[in-house]
Formats: structure tokens, sequence, C-alpha cells
């Protein structure tokens, strides 16, 4: 067995939504599919996937909000279900959150300097010089004018009320951080700024991150481990060097080959896409259509996800060929930018 | 090429208790027929604010403009009375905002809203308005069970393509998209991209791209303004200015953007933070953060100078200009 402490584990967990649609009828749809990943304390996981296969899904599981279908989600060891009151109070103060969504995340009715300081009161800080001192500090460090405190959320930009969400997640030392896409509304030069800030912070604290982005630079720079998504399963899982690297899913390769400036003409290469429909999944892999690779197999048998390195498993029938036909090809990680269409 | 849309000198301010925010501090740009123009900058230099003003939505906010110009097709924007500002919103320029949930309602469903929109704007009955719908939906990759889902059901990646579906549906003469791809992986994005390319082929429709991500709009745009405190302080076509970047914010944001990839290790910033707002701006915004600034840069705004239709307001760059 493993030694290392696990922070958060989500083991086989799946999850079914029903909905009553106008008629009365139920509809059953399956958003997350046999899930399971781990993050060891002070270590982060990036997942990454395409819109719509059930990230911000996988963190509601994560965060207690949803119960899963199937499977068992465990915070340092503790089945989150399956606890006493005095447990979960305990989860929820040592886990934070920043939201998808930086627009509705915070409360409209609060300024800035009551949306800071309510974790601080509520954790039973009452001394108001330090937590001036605190919200001060915390302001600096997310590259924002401390007189902004004062100010009520609408009056942001959405990168600086996405900054000021991140700001609140922080102030209370958590042992677990979900972030959600938290650097995509904000330009390259703040983003470096948080992603810097998140990292020094995760280094003093020990804090365990679960990292969803899609941009594939600040996801190489903050994880240890990377999953991939599509269609509400991981389809490819291991540590950020070999996924980055030595990635054997045909998705994994169109995400990272596309995340280097490409020209839109050589994308239209790629074959039509045929959506998979949650109402009526696919027999086979849910990627076969838009697989380049894909063979008659792919369509009925969907593939189980196989261990082909330490640690990294991979669902694809061909993740053994596919190695050999890209040869020892890797990101790229120099020459001139091309910006010509 | 003709003039679309032409603003000049904007200035505007909002005024809060603990005093005036000095918001847009001259922003002049133009936008011709059919093309696509880029408008890119550090978050809170008032590139949202802009695009409000000109879909005169800014005032709702408290907005004020104290000098400028915003001109459309000829007509003077801001002298335009309630009738026909009904016209011009949502008809001949549409918005794809940047919180898509401001412009979705939580009680119903995607369909419906996509439909109401088609038909308040086109003369279509509700069936052709359903089709038109889910031909739109399906060029957005979005599954069409999707479209009878309510918002909380639907992943913020699909809140933003069917936001994107419902300003393209018009056939408006110019969209304003504010940061429309944030939500999208990058494999979903380049076909979004692509889709507002053909749209603008195909009905000659105008595009303003509001984006801090230099990779979306260095893929579709013909210009790219560079937006820093509440000005644009450099204006080029797209090789101009991504090859040739003149002013020193402009280089940085370029150098931190790291386009050719792959980063780990320490991120790439720009050093020190962008102007209180609440300071009436005195010379040139950028000069306590640039490497090149000289005593002149603190105390005089630099002016527009023009080169081979590259625009660039910096002292030091038309210090270098009169050395050769
Ligand atoms: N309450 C719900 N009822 C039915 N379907 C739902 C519900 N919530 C989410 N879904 C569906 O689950 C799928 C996954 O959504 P999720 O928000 O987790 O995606 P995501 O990976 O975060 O995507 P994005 O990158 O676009 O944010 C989507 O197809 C969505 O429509
Ligand atoms: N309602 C308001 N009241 C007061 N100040 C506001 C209001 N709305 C915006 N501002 C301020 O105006 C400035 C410009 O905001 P704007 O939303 O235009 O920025 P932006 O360039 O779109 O940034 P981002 O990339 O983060 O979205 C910011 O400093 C912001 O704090
Ligand atoms: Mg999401
Ligand atoms: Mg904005």
């Amino acid at each position: 067995m493993n030694k290392e402490i696990h922070a958060l584990e989500i083991d086989h967990v799946s999850k079914t939504y029903r909905n009553r649609t106008l008629l009365g009828k139920t509809s059953a749809v399956k958003i997350i599919d046999d899930v399971s990943f781990a993050i060891p304390q002070g270590k982060t996981l990036g997942l990454v996937g395409e819109s719509g296969s059930g990230k911000s899904t996988v963190t509601r599981l994560a965060l207690r909000q949803e119960k899963p279908t199937d499977g068992s989600v465990r915070f340092f060891g503790t089945d989150i279900w399956r606890c006493d009151k005095e447990r979960v109070r305990d989860f929820r103060r040592s886990v934070r959150m920043v939201f998808q969504d930086p627009y509705s995340s915070l409360d409209p009715r609060m300024k800035v300097r009551a949306i800071l300081s309510e974790p601080l009161i509520v954790a039973g800080m009452d001394d108001k010089d330090e937590i001036e001192r605190r919200l001060r500090r915390t302001m600096t460090k997310v590259g924002l004018a401390s007189d902004y405190l004062e100010r009520f959320p609408r009056e942001f930009s959405g990168g600086q009320r996405q900054r000021i969400a991140i700001a609140r997640s922080l102030i209370l030392s958590p042992r677990l951080l979900v972030l959600d896409e938290p650097v995509s509304s904000l330009d390259v030069s703040v983003r470096g700024r948080i992603l810097n800030l998140l990292k020094d912070y995760q280094r003093t604290n020990n804090t365990a991150y679960l990292f969803i982005s899609h941009d594939m630079a600040s996801i190489g720079f903050l994880s240890d481990c990377i999953a991939v998504m599509y269609f509400g399963s991981i389809v490819e899982i291991g540590s950020a060097d070999d996924v980055l690297q030595n990635f054997r899913h045909p998705y994994t390769e169109m995400l990272i080959h596309s995340s280097v400036a490409a020209s839109l003409s050589d994308r239209d290469a790629e074959p039509p896409a045929e959506l998979p429909s949650h109402l009526n999944p696919p027999a086979g892999c849910a990627f076969y259509g838009r697989c380049a690779y894909r063979k008659d197999v792919c369509s009925h048998t969907p593939p189980r996800p196989a261990e082909i390195g330490d640690g990294h498993f991979v669902s694809c029938h061909f993740a053994e060929a596919l190695a050999a036909v890209r040869g020892k090809e890797t990101i790229r990680r120099d020459g001139e930018p091309e910006y010509a269409l | 090429m003709n003039r679309l849309l032409w603003v000049e000198d904007l200035s505007g301010h909002i005024d809060t208790p603990k005093g005036r925010l000095h918001i847009l501090n001259g922003v002049s740009f133009c936008v011709h027929e059919n093309e696509c123009f880029g408008i890119i900058g550090e978050s809170g230099s008032g590139k949202t604010m802009t695009a409000l003003s000109v879909l005169r939505y800014a005032e709702r906010l408290g907005f004020q403009i104290d000098a400028g110009a915003i001109v459309f097709e000829g007509e003077d924007v801001l002298g335009f009375n309630k009738r026909r500002l009904l016209h011009y919103n949502g008809g001949r320029v549409a918005v794809i905002p940047q919180d898509p949930m401001t412009s979705l309602d939580p009680l119903f469903t995607a369909e419906s809203q996509l439909v109401e929109t088609l038909r308040t704007h086109k003369k279509l009955t509700v069936k052709q308005a359903k089709a038109q719908a889910y031909a739109i939906a399906e060029k957005m990759r979005i599954a069409p069970e999707k479209l009878k889902c309510y918002p909380f059901q639907l992943s913020g990646g699909m809140l933003q393509r069917i936001v994107g579906a419902a300003a393209i549906a018009c056939h408006p003469k110019m969209i304003i998209a504010d940061e429309p791809t944030t939500a999208l992986d990058v494999t979903v994005q380049l076909q979004y991209l692509k889709l507002l390319r053909d749209i603008q082929d195909e009905y000659g429709a105008a595009i303003v791209f509001i984006s801090h991500d230099m990779h979306a709009v260095s893929m579709i745009c013909d210009r790219i303004a560079v937006m820093y405190a509440g000005r644009i302080v450099e204006c080029a076509s797209k090789n101009g200015l991504l090859r040739n970047p003149r002013h020193p914010y402009t280089r940085a944001l370029i150098r931190s953007a790291n386009l050719s990839g792959e980063v780990r290790g320490k991120y790439d910033t720009i050093d020190g933070v962008p102007p209180d707002p609440l300071a009436k701006p005195v010379g040139c915004s950028f000069a306590d953060r640039c490497p090149h600034s000289m005593p002149r840069c603190f105390a005089e705004t630099p002016p527009k100078t023009t080169r081979d239709d590259h625009e660039v307001c910096c002292w030091a760059c038309q210090k270098d200009e009169s050395k050769t």
C-alpha cells in the first residue's frame, strides 16, 4: 500500500441525475461514470477535459455538495458521507473552493471587507488589528489595492472579482482547495502572479489542490498529477510528466497539440464530430467520433483503463500502438510562434 | 474599407462614495466593415466598460461619459433616443457578454430563450426559429438534448456557447464578444473561433473580440488594440503588433503570454500594479512600471503617433523614431 497521506480520495464514484421532463416522465443521465483518483497532502491534481465532460460535477461531489450515486469520497481517510456531524463540520472548515463563475459566487450585498473577514470571524479571530493586517496582506498578494476593500462585487471587472474569490479562499489556511478554472478570466500577467502565489502558498501551507483548467500551460505549471476527462470518465491519468510528454490517449494528444498556437486551417482536418449523447450513450468508446486512430472494435467495445507505466493509466484500445506511431514526439518547447492563418 | 464603428477620445467616470473613478481616459479606435478587431489588455483596464459604452449599457451602471464620440454607420450613437436604441441594441449590434448568466434567465430552458431571441429580432414562426436554434447549436457543438435543459443543468462552457449562439443567430452588423472563450477547452475553442470567422465571411459581420488570450486573439483578429488603464496604447495589424510590438507594455504582455507553449518553474509576470483609477491620470499611466521611462513620461500624456498604420502612444518610441 501507499504510505502517502491522501487529502482527498475519489473512489469509483458515479453520478446520475434524474430529471423530470415537462411531460412528467423522468430521464436519468449518467454524468460521471466510475471516476477514481487520489490527491496526496500538499500535492496538486490537475483535471482537464472537454467542456461538459463533468469537471465541475466532480468538484461538487468532492466538496459534499452532492451525493454520489455510487462509490465513496474520503477526506484524510474519512468517508465524508458515512461519518458523524462533528467530522462533517471539520471537513467544511478545512476545504475551500474557487468557483468557475466569479459573478455569482460573491454575495452582491456584501462589501469586499465583509466578504474577506467573514471566514476569519467565523473561525474565532477577534483581534481587529490582526484582521485588518491579514486583509491588507491578502489583497496585496492577489494584486489589488487595499482601498478596494470598501467596494461591492459589482464594481469590479471580471478578473478583479476572480481575484477576490481567490483571496477569500486562501485567507483561512485550508487543507484542501478546489479551484475550478481560477485563472481563465485573468490576463497573462495577473495569471502568472496568481499561479506563483498558489505555488508558494502550497509549499508553506501543505495544502492539497484539485485544480481545473483548460490551459495546459497552467496545468503543467501547478500539477504533480494530471487526469484527463472525456464524457464523464477519466481517459488518462498519471504523473504530470507522463501525461504531458508521454501521453497515450488521442484526446490528450489533441488537447496538447492544439494548446500551441495552431492554425485554424490545420484544424479543418479534424473529422466531423459526432456528439455523444447522455440520453443515448455510445456503446463503445465515447471519443470514437473524433478519433483519428479509430478501428472497428472502438465502436462497440468500451476500452478499459490499462496501466502502461508506473501509475499511468490510459483507457484506449490502442494505447500501445499509438506510442509507436508517434515515436519520440513530445510537446514543443521552443521555436518561433507562427501566427499566420 | 468602410468605417463601421468609430470611437473618438472617449472618456468617462463613475462616482463612488470614495471619489471619482477615472475609468476611460481617451479611448480612440475604429472598426471597419467585415473585419475582426481585437482588444486585449490587463484585467481592469476598461475593456468591458468600452464595450458597454458602445452598446449604451454603461450608463445603467452609473458610468458617465465626459467627452468623446461614438459613431456607428455614420450615426451618432450617444444621441440615440429610446426607440432607435432598441433597434440598435441586439439588432444591429449584438453582444456576447463576459458573464453568461447576465443574459440568460434561470427559469427558462436554453431552447426557449434562443427561440425567443430569434423571434424578437427576425420575423420567424416558432417552427422556423426552432429549426434555426438547433442548427446553430449543432455548429457550436452543443448536443440537441442540452437545449432542453435549464441553465443550472448546463456546464460553464455550454452556457457560454448558448449565449454566443443567441448573439450570432440574429445576424447583426457587428458582434461584440467579451471574453467568449474563457470557459472552453482548446479544441472547442478552436471550433468556436472558426464559427465566428465563418459568420463573418458569410454575413459580412464585423467582430470586436475582447480577450486577454493572445492565442485566441492572434487566431482570428485582423487588427489588434492594446488597452492599458483606460486608454488604447497601441493599435496595429495582427502581424505588425505581434512581430513588431512597440509599446513597452505590449512587449511585456507578449513576453508573458509565452506564445511558444510550455512553461514550468516560475511564471513571467509584469512587475508592479496598474494605477489606481481614483487618481486623475497625469502623464503616461504605464510610466512607473516601464523600464524605459523618462522624466517626461511622468509629466505629459504621450500623444498618438502613426507610422505605416501602426499607432502607438509612447514618448520612448517617439524618441527612437526621431533618431532613425
Ligand atoms: N443538475 C443537472 N441535471 C442534469 N444534467 C446536469 C446537471 N448538472 C450538470 N449536468 C450535465 O453534466 C455535464 C457535465 O457538467 P459539468 O458542469 O460538470 O461540466 P464541466 O466539465 O465542468 O464543463 P465546463 O468546462 O464547460 O465547465 C453536462 O453535460 C451538464 O449538462
Ligand atoms: N459599477 C462599477 N462601479 C465602480 N467601478 C467599476 C464598476 N464597473 C467597473 N468598474 C471599474 O472599472 C475598471 C474597468 O473595468 P472593466 O470591467 O472595463 O475591466 P476589463 O478590462 O473588462 O477587465 P477584465 O479583463 O478583468 O474583465 C475596473 O477598475 C473596475 O474596478
Ligand atoms: Mg465547469
Ligand atoms: Mg471585462
